[in-house]
């Protein structure tokens, strides 16, 4: 059931992005280029700030330039919905060697966490979050890093979002 | 062509008291894999029917998937309606469900104490929780529970004892049944509800364990989640109802299978009740089977008919299991960690309870009748 | 042309680091109609040529052709088909099914031949007739006497109307009496309905009530005597 509709979900969100750009190339038409890939910025922006230093730095409403591993949590990823969180590259993750099954949750550094956490939700032109799994619309995964263009969104409580239509995924 | 029917039939009673044993062995299995197969159908139809795709559940995203861990704010449930708008709204009431939960020692009359399951809800809860009926009673006042139809079970104790009227005692008070409610067969079938407050007095908390959110048709439950995501400050996840139970359902896998390798396991201890009825039946059969075959029946023929003879005898040890199963085991209620369910022998379960008692019959006829048609017949005519 | 012939047919069993040849490149002829009886002391393989003629066993060598067809070359399958059709076994120890009624013992063979139930149950009702023990069709085994169990065993034989019929010492669990009534039955089977007999036995006297006798030593036929000699 649960498979069913992450699929219908998947499905409808290739569409809406099929609906909303039509400049977007099909697989058949250039191997390279993917659904989604609108989003996905060739190069590095400049002046990428780190997570840590942006929470500090950054107002409600500027325009930044994050840089984040994925993860944050044992589900990152917002189902349903092009969104997901990211954590400064400084907190440490467990290596691959220690067994643990979810890394990107870094449950051994929870709180370090907090102060070094951001939430990244992909939108569109008219600003609404893409309803697409950010897997499959940017090709990325749990601790791969990510380089994100966008408005900043704060609250007093420390909290940060960023909505971004431009991302840049780090070959790690 | 095949032997006549009656052939097999009367071979059966050619020996009444090993045919009798065996079609009680055969019923034995075929019960006890009604039993596990009602078992792991019961769960499993408990956990499918108890999420609402249209609920959400907040709670605290260090709790893990065990709600019962979790504590969130009690402001919660009011920042969720005020920053989400896909929540229900019906003249001016927001569908959402502050909950606090937990499991806790219930004292039931007759001095029974078991592990219960409370919920403390406000009158919302019901208007989120859709399955839930009212069937004997009235909604909970002050110091009143409702308690569900499987709470008994749960409870280990008698339905009477928690019939309305009677009181029941936990976290420190006693509590009046006011009360009972079904729910389609969902896991809160098994729980006792009282008033939010009173819960949050006895237990001298402030929190909250969950929200409970229904959500407008076409909305999405990511939006909650992100919404859990953007707020890091207020640790929550978001899950859809659906996907909470269905995580459970992984949860319980090793259960699952496990029963599975029960259910082989007897069966298997059933195929050499089988074999050892046939074995018997065609061991003292040798110069007949060699007869069949000098008139002219092929050897096929005369397997056909010694499996018949296997199968007709599980068919009827299934049948009696069957019809004992649908009598008394269908319905039965059953304690479980989650809470309670009942043992359900559904077609699913028939079918696979009769499958396995028709393989008996197969499995156990088949190794004697091919050994037995094995032998020389010329050899064979001259047996004992 | 015989009914059954049997040339050059040799048998071989091994009996621990012995070899046992109770047939040794045999020919026999039996003729459509006849009554041949088959004498030998215990061993010398009569139950064998009997088992070789039905098709329940196979030579080493040779061939044995029956109402024209060789069942030396048929596979187990079709040989249990040919059986139904050509063949009718009359055993020592009648062998009869326990759980069936007498008619229901005779009916078995006709259950595997394309015939109407009528047409069915006509034969059965002949071939108890035949036997003298139609008032005895319901009664299981277990409530017939040894002789009545050895002619429904005879009726069984004959139902499916065989080319030929063979009879392993049917006399041979029998008491004189009762043996006497078998032996008459036999040779009127033989007689009026024209049934070619090969009947294996050990006893010289039920040997007589045959056409032909031959008698089986060493792995090789001595022709006795034409019928009526040897009373």
């Amino acid at each position: 059931m649960r498979m069913l509709l992450c699929l219908a979900m998947v499905g409808l969100g290739a569409m809406s992005v099929g609906c909303e750009s039509s400049e977007v190339a099909s697989e058949s038409q250039v191997g390279t280029e993917t659904p989604g890939s609108q989003f996905v910025l060739d190069t590095e922006p400049d002046g990428a700030l780190a997570v840590g230093e942006a929470r500090q730095a950054i107002e409600d409403g500027q325009d930044v330039t994050l840089v984040g591993l994925i993860g944050g949590s044992s589900e990152p990823f917002v189902d349903g919905l092009a969104a997901f969180t990211i954590v400064d590259a400084k907190v440490p993750y467990c290596a691959a060697d220690e067994g643990c099954p979810t890394p990107w949750d870094y449950c051994c550094e929870s709180e370090a966490v907090k102060d070094n956490i951001a939430t990244i939700k992909i939108v569109d032109e008219s600003g609404s979050p893409v309803a697409a799994d950010a897997r499959e619309l940017l090709h990325v995964k749990e601790l791969s890093t990510v380089v994100v263009k966008g408005k900043a969104k704060r609250d007093d409580l420390g909290n940060l979002t960023v909505a971004s239509s431009e991302v840049f995924v780090r070959q790690n | 062509m095949l032997l006549p029917w009656e052939y097999g039939v009367r071979n059966l009673a050619r020996r009444p008291s090993r045919t009798a044993l065996t079609l009680v062995a055969i019923a034995t299995v075929v019960m006890l894999v009604f039993v596990v197969v009602g078992f792991i159908r019961g769960l499993e139809r408990s956990l499918a029917v108890s999420g609402d795709a249209n609920v959400v559940l907040v709670y605290s995203v260090n709790s893990e998937e065990n709600i019962e861990n979790s504590s969130i704010a009690a402001r919660t449930p009011s920042l969720l309606a005020a920053s989400l708008d896909g929540t229900v709204k019906r003249f001016g009431v927001t569908h959402v469900s502050p909950e606090l939960y937990l499991g806790t020692r219930v004292r039931s009359e007759g001095d029974t104490e078991g592990l219960g399951l409370v919920r403390g809800v406000e009158r919302t809860a019901p208007l989120v929780r859709r399955s839930v009926k009212l069937v004997e009673g009235r909604w909970p006042g002050d110091g009143e529970v409702i308690v569900g139809r499987l709470a008994a079970a749960k409870l280990g104790s008698s339905g009477d004892a928690l019939a309305v009227g009677k009181r029941i005692e936990f976290e420190g008070r006693e509590w009046n049944i006011c009360g009972r409610f079904a729910a389609g067969g969902a896991a809160y079938e098994s729980e006792v509800w009282c008033r939010l407050e009173n819960l949050q007095t006895q237990t001298k908390r402030q929190d909250l364990s969950l929200v409970a959110m229904l959500l407008s048709p076409g909305r999405l439950s990511a939006e909650v989640e992100l919404f859990c995501k953007e707020r890091t400050d207020l640790e929550l996840r978001a899950i859809r109802e659906t996907d909470y139970y269905g995580s459970l359902q992984q949860h319980y896998k090793p259960v699952r299978i496990l029963a599975w390798f029960v259910v082989l396991l007897v069966s298997g201890a059933g195929v050499f009740a089988g074999l050892n009825m046939m074995y018997g039946a065609v061991a003292g059969r040798t110069r007949e089977i060699a007869t069949l075959q000098a008139i002219g029946y092929r050897r096929r023929a005369i397997l056909l008919s010694l499996i018949q003879e296997g199968v007709l005898l599980a068919a009827a040890g299934s049948i009696l299991s069957g019809v004992m199963a649908l009598t008394m085991l269908n319905g039965l209620a059953v304690r479980f960690t989650m809470g309670a369910f009942v043992l359900r022998i559904d077609s699913v379960a028939i079918l696979i309870g009769c499958g396995v008692g028709m393989c008996l019959g197969v499995v156990g006829a088949l190794p004697p009748a091919l050994k037995a048609l094995r032998a020389e017949v010329a050899t064979s005519l001259r047996a004992v | 042309m015989a009914l059954v012939e049997l040339r050059g047919v040799s048998k071989s069993f091994r009996k621990g680091d012995e070899t046992i040849t109770p047939l040794d490149n045999i020919d026999l002829n039996i003729e459509a109609g006849e009554f041949l009886s088959l004498m030998g002391p215990s061993g010398t393989g009569k139950s064998t040529l009997l088992n070789l003629v039905s098709g329940i066993d196979r030579p080493d060598s040779g061939t044995i052709m029956v109402a024209g067809t060789d069942v030396t070359q048929l596979s187990r399958s079709k040989l249990a088909d040919w059986r139904a059709a050509n063949l009718g076994y009359i055993f020592q120890t009648h062998n009869l099914i326990p759980v069936l009624t007498a008619y229901e013992n005779v009916e078995l063979p006709t259950l595997l031949l394309k015939l109407s139930s009528s047409q069915r149950r006509q034969r059965v009702e002949l071939a108890m007739e035949a036997v003298g023990l139609s008032d005895r069709a319901e009664h299981y085994p277990r409530q017939l006497s040894g002789g009545q169990e050895q002619r429904v065993g005879i009726a069984r034989a004959i139902v499916a109307h065989p080319k030929v019929v063979v009879a392993d010492e049917p006399t041979g669990s029998l008491d004189a009496e009762t043996s006497e009534q078998v032996q008459v039955l036999l040779q009127r089977l033989n007689k009026e309905l024209n049934i070619t007999l090969l009947m294996v036995t050990h006893d010289r006297d039920v040997a007589a009530i045959a056409s032909r006798q031959l008698v089986l030593d060493r792995g090789k036929f001595l022709e006795l005597a034409e019928a009526g000699q040897t009373s």
